[in-house]
């Protein structure tokens, strides 16, 4: 029962993770929590839905939501986030306009697809492992497997490309990286392509799980996820894995063991907890929370 | 003339930073500006690479405007910025903040050539190619922050206070450095508070006085100036 659910939980944890390395990249690069991921994510899940229902097959349909959803990021930036950098505004403006974007995009979706909980189809086979008394789906194996291979590209983009130098270049000192040639907010654009690229594989593997999709699935997801990548120490890519796991196995020990009402209360209680004790997260650094 | 401001302004805000300046670099110059705290000079050289932007005026460069340019377009140009208080990337390596520095270039030869060339002029680097840039002393994170200027191998650099809070064997060696660095061929625009080292380095100087030039010349005849020795050499 216990290692059953702790394998449940680490499946949901790394979509956690896959949406709180979003989080994770642009308050890295700009020093502000994107209140809009969750409902980038929701966008990407539901991209997929529809992609995925042209019939092109599931892979060309998900890679094409991936591509609007990173776009859907950009635009976002250019639009609504660029301009205030532009007049050096302070950074809660930023920050509520995040929270405005996400309700204007949850809201263009209902709008456009409607409020109801649709099905997602599954997109992995439905054939399930059974060790003894654990039994572990093909989607529950692919979705580790997919996460962990899309976290690795990440961290050879960030660690070993150029512009993964400039990312952490500009993450550093914005103003120094731009005087040596780097054009920053091209740097800025295409993290928020990843991000959104991460949050749209994120959004096809949970749906594809629990098959189901809604324009406010963003919601507490975004939550949880952001929460993940605190735990995790915002900022770090290994922090938003290891967030993201921990978070899905609490939810899935607290559903199980305490009831499904604590489901998405003990995620935040490890949190808090790990915050008293390591206030900049699990792989947190100094330098990138001080703002 | 290969660097050229006219009639510079720019404003902070309410605050009038720079009130109408004229300088001139002319190709294979040292020329140095000096000036006391507060005169203006960061501000000028923020203002020709764009960091901040002007209300009136212009600069040009090699007969190209590049008034109010954004500061990334001006590497590709052949202008390397080393700014005041070092501004080196602190979580980067020594390696990787060079490499930024010729993030423009795409040659791998010429990267190489560039990592050959900092590392000839500052041997200090060199043995401290895998350090973290924030752990290096002041005047190793000073000797970085002009090294990366080179790794695009401009041909005109200009260098904020490249002395500020260093040891003084460290300031002549900076300075030596600088003349090497002319030497190579490279047009030099040096911005120092130790008007001592710059003037005895240099060409020609401005001397900033409350955002305008008060003075310009031969750098032996300012410094042999009696305002200027009283006012920032020290003397009389
Ligand atoms: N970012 C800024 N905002 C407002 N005022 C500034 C700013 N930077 C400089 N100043 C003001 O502009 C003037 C010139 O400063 P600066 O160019 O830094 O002088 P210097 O480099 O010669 O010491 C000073 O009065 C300074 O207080
Ligand atoms: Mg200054």
């Amino acid at each position: 029962m216990l290692i059953q659910q702790v394998f449940n939980g680490l499946a949901l944890g790394m979509g956690y993770a896959l949406i709180a390395v979003g989080y994770s990249l642009v308050f890295g690069i700009l020093r502000l929590v994107n209140f809009s991921h969750g409902a980038i994510y929701a966008f990407g899940a539901e991209m997929a839905m529809l992609t995925i229902s042209l019939k092109f097959g599931v892979l060309p349909g998900i890679l094409a939501a991936m591509i609007l959803t990173g776009v859907l990021g950009i635009v976002i930036d250019k639009v609504a986030l660029e301009p205030l950098r532009k007049k050096k505004s302070p950074q809660i403006a930023s920050l509520i306009t995040t929270i405005g974007i996400s309700n204007i995009i949850t809201n263009l979706l209902i709008v456009f697809i409607g409020s109801e909980k649709r099905n997602f189809q599954p997109i992995f086979s439905q054939t399930t492992v059974t060790i003894g008394n654990i039994s572990i789906s093909m989607t529950q194996i692919m979705m580790c497997i997919v996460s962990l291979l899309l976290m690795s590209v990440l961290m050879i983009i960030v660690f070993k490309t150029k512009i993964g130098l400039a990312m952490r270049a500009c993450e550093q000192n914005p103003k120094a990286a731009n005087m040596m040639g780097i054009n920053v907010n091209f740097v800025i654009s295409f993290t928020f392509f990843l991000a959104g690229i991460s949050a749209t594989i994120a959004g096809a593997l949970v749906s594809g799980y629990y098959q189901i999709v809604y324009p406010n699935m963003g919601f507490m997801a975004g939550l949880k996820a952001f929460a993940a990548a605190v735990l995790g120490g915002i900022g770090s890519l290994p922090g938003a894995l290891l967030g993201g796991l921990i978070v899905g196995v609490s939810e899935s020990m607290a559903a199980t063991f305490l009831g499904s009402t604590y489901r998405d209360s003990l995620a935040f209680i490890i949190l808090i907890m790990v915050l008293i004790i390591r206030p900049h997260g699990l792989f947190g650094r100094k330098g990138i929370t001080k703002v | 003339m290969m660097l050229s401001v006219r009639n510079l302004n720019t404003y902070y805000g309410a605050i009038y930073a720079l009130k109408g300046i004229d300088i001139d670099v002319d190709k294979g110059e040292i020329v140095s500006l000096i000036g006391s705290n507060g005169a203006g000079k960061t501000t000028l050289l923020n203002t020709i690479s764009g960091v901040v932007k002007s209300s009136k005026g212009q600069v040009t460069f090699k007969d190209r405007d590049i008034t109010n340019i954004s500061p990334y377009q001006l590497t590709k140009m052949g202008v390397g910025i080393s700014p005041e208080g070092r501004e080196v990337f602190p979580e980067l390596t020594v390696e990787e903040n060079l490499r930024i520095g010729a993030y423009i270039v795409n040659d791998k030869e010429k990267i190489r050539s560039g990592y050959d060339r900092v590392y000839e002029l500052f041997p200090r680097l060199k043995e401290r190619t895998k350090q973290q840039a924030g752990t290096l002393s002041g005047g190793e994170q000073q000797m970085l922050a002009v090294g990366r200027a080179l790794m695009s191998d401009p041909e005109i650099l200009l260098l904020d206070e490249p002395s500020l809070g260093l040891a003084p064997n460290y300031v002549t060696l900076i300075f030596d450095m600088i003349k090497e660095i002319n030497k190579q061929g490279v047009t030099i625009l040096l911005i120092e508070q130790n008007a001592n080292m710059a003037l005895a380095s240099s060409d020609r100087a401005y001397v900033i006085e409350n955002g305008l030039v008060s003075m310009s010349g031969d750098a032996k005849d300012i410094a042999n100036d009696p305002r200027v020795k009283k006012a920032y050499l020290g003397l009389g």
